[in-house]
């Protein structure tokens, strides 16, 4: 029978070791329903989700909930909203009580006398003139004046079919800055803008995605087996979609029979009591759906598949290093 | 899985046999990086097909129109609801479409509608009625042999000259040589002819309509004459001929294009999550369509696929397989080439980057 140890060799076998202590249990929050943008195609707003539930403001309210989250056994909060910088002390409730995650666009400061190392992904969806077109602002421009330099900064970088060659120019940008960057692709909820994706604008992004990783390897967190993942939707013979999607709500997960999934994950509305479906919209078609992170987690929860040849279990482990890296369980 | 070529034939060598190229290695190769940039401008097009009208001047031996119930959808002549119709595909993502039918030059302006809203397309059309010059979309002319067999399988005199006539010296125009299994040594006198008036001359291959049982239906033999005959008019037409070495391998390929590349049109794909699965479609007369038997040539057989139109969206998707190794990426080039000068205004197609066939992906060459 194959066997961890019998396809790693000592390093990655060391690799292996530290990742599997790790068990990580995430939970995503809405923080707020506010935005100070209002991008095309942000799926909080055009699927009516700031409207689902009307968001708590007593930061008494939010500690005791986190404290219940706690309890739950979540060790890891992923703030998205809405702005999260809108309310610095429900991030604060969280970040004094949890390893915190903050996704945010950047325009507002996060104070770091407040939130030492808070680990931060600023939103990022294409050059100076992308920006411009789909969120009214060139964000980055402000954002990279805020946190130049920052170690717990990365940008997180939306790739949409129109982005096809001209990832590397502003993945320089970022390094220039002395930033990170992680990248995921649009979905295209809406059906706006650059159409749904099309085969070879998938192969071309995946090549491209491959180079840049090859390119500049200090400042791109990612891996090739994800860039695969992500812009094939298959893992082995199997497709991702809603059979087999790991990020979906808890309570309300009830597919027969249950794929391989997260542990308890919840994405919580903001009035703390309201859940949603999954960790993007539930207007989203899950055969369109290309969320980033749920195709991480789609490979991190199958270990034993890859558990085949050297290749597989060593493509495994660098997705979960990458996943790891992205909310600070291990160093860059 | 990537293809892979010998490390020898490169002098690159990494390991004993097997050389895994970076794409940026590929790319480095003279003159491939200009034409990637070249064609990847084009990924923004998304087609979709609309019957223009359900009456032919014509009535040609195994015409897929006149197959299936498409023929009998009624006749939607009504330009606002056409205007409407080309509206809500831009919204919905479209960016080329593709007039056919049965004849579209009956309907001009119908075809005027669509291109006011739409400034890239194309119009298929037997030719032998001219379709007004404003119109400024491309115009493929087919032509299924010489002018004995016109009579014979599309009953129509002089067809060639008259189809030369309405469109000599026009940019628009492509003609389109269907091989059969009985008309591959026309296509010499044919070429000599287009090339002659300095028309441009693209192939395609007689796909079966489904419970197709005439004889020009292709064999092995017939494919090998058919592959035969497009090389030697590459080489004697340069100018003329808009194909390449692996054009003419995808098409007359023992497999069928589906077989060798796997079809993602929505008739054989049930998936509607990335490319044509999800936006194409084929609209019938009367503005109707439906997924179950959308493609670029319904009726056709699929196993017996070879079609110049199913191939350009087939091949082209399937880049990623392509991209293995120097040979192949320049073949799906080549390909990419020139589907985009056969089919989109002002495009021009380059000299070809392999002169040499090269087999399909994990498939032999023929
Ligand atoms: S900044 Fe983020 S939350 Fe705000 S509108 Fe843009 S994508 Fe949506
Ligand atoms: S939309 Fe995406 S993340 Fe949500 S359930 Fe579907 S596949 Fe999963
Ligand atoms: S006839 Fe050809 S293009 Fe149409 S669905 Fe079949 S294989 Fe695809």
């Amino acid at each position: 029978m194959k066997t961890v140890s019998s396809l790693l060799d000592p390093e990655w076998h060391e690799r292996y070791k530290r990742i599997s202590k790790l068990n990580i249990r995430s939970s995503i929050y809405d923080v707020t329903n506010r935005c100070n943008l209002r991008c095309k195609g942000c799926f909080f707003f055009s699927s009516g989700e700031d409207q689902a539930a009307s968001e708590e403001t007593d930061t008494k309210k939010w500690e005791a909930f986190i404290d219940r989250e706690k309890e739950r056994g979540v060790n890891l909060a992923i703030l998205i909203g809405g702005e999260p910088t809108l309310c610095l002390d429900r991030v604060e409730a969280f970040y004094r009580r949890l390893p915190t995650f903050c996704a945010t666009n950047g325009l507002i400061k996060v104070p770091r006398d407040r939130f030492p190392d808070m680990m931060l992904g600023i939103s990022l969806w294409g050059d100076e003139k992308d920006e411009k077109t789909l969120r009214g602002k060139d964000a980055f421009s402000i954002s990279s004046k805020h946190y130049a330099g920052d170690p717990h900064v990365y940008y997180l970088y939306t790739l949409t079919p129109n982005q096809i060659g001209k990832i590397d120019r502003i993945v320089k940008k970022i390094k220039d800055v002395g930033l990170k960057v992680h990248m995921q692709l649009l979905s295209n909820d809406e059906g706006v803008d650059g159409f749904s994706w099309k085969p070879e604008e998938l192969a071309a992004i995946r090549l491209e995605m491959d180079e840049i990783l090859d390119s500049y390897p200090q400042t791109v967190i990612s891996s090739k087996y994800y860039h695969k993942i992500i812009t094939t939707g298959k893992m082995f013979n199997r497709s991702f979609g809603w059979n087999e999607c790991p990020s979906v709500t808890e309570p309300m997960d009830h597919r027969n029979p249950r794929p391989k999934r997260l542990i308890e994950f919840i994405r919580w509305a903001s009035d703390l009591e309201t859940m949603h479906r999954c960790c993007t919209s539930i207007t989203r078609d899950c055969s369109t759906c290309k969320d980033g992170a749920a195709h991480m987690s789609w490979v991190m929860v199958n270990k034993r598949m890859h558990i085949r040849t050297t290749k597989d279990l060593q493509n495994w482990i660098e997705v979960y290093e990458m996943f790891a890296k992205l909310y600070q369980f291990i160093p860059w | 899985m990537m293809s892979r070529i010998s490390g020898n034939q490169t002098g690159k060598e990494t390991n004993s046999f097997r050389k895994e190229w970076k794409f940026s290695e590929i790319l480095a190769e003279r003159g491939v990086r200009e034409r990637w940039e070249k064609v990847r401008k084009y990924f923004f097009l998304r087609e979709s097909t609309y019957d223009m009208s359900n009456r032919c001047n014509i009535r040609c031996e195994g015409c897929y129109y006149y197959e299936g119930d498409k023929q009998f959808a009624a006749e939607n002549k009504n330009p606002d609801s056409w205007r409407r119709l080309m509206q809500a595909e831009k919204a919905r993502g479209i960016t080329y479409v593709v007039l056919a039918g049965a004849e579209p030059s009956l309907a001009p302006d119908l075809c005027r509608i669509c291109f006011k809203e739409f400034p890239l397309g194309s119009i298929a059309t037997n030719g032998l009625k001219a379709i007004p010059a404003d119109i400024n979309f491309k115009i493929h002319i087919s032509v299924w042999g010489n002018d004995d067999t016109s009579a014979r399988v599309r009953s129509a005199k002089n067809m060639l000259i008259r189809q030369i006539e309405n469109y000599r010296g026009d940019p628009r125009a492509v003609f389109v040589y269907t091989f059969t299994s009985n008309n591959i040594d026309q296509v010499h006198e044919v070429a000599a002819i287009l090339a002659e008036h300095g028309c441009k001359l693209t192939f395609n291959v007689f796909s079966a309509p489904v419970g197709y049982r005439g004889d020009l239906r292709h064999t092995p033999e017939t494919l090998g004459e058919t592959r035969k005959a497009m090389m030697d008019l590459l080489t004697a037409y340069p100018g003329n001929v808009l194909f390449s070495p692996y054009n003419a391998v995808a098409h007359t390929h023992r497999k069928g294009l589906h077989d060798l590349y796997g079809c993602s049109y929505p008739r054989r794909n049930a998936s509607t999550d990335i490319g044509l699965g999800r936006s194409f479609r084929q609209y019938r007369t009367d503005l109707n369509w439906d997924r179950a038997a959308a493609c670029c040539v319904p009726d056709t057989d699929c196993d017996d696929c070879r079609h110049y139109a199913a191939g350009s969206a087939v091949v082209t998707a399937r880049m990623f397989r392509h991209a293995g190794d120097p040979q192949t990426f320049k073949s799906w080039l080549d390909y990419v080439d020139t589907y985009l000068s056969v089919w989109v205004m002002d495009y021009h197609k380059g000299a070809n980057l392999s002169d040499r066939m090269a087999a399909p992906p994990e498939n032999e060459i023929f």
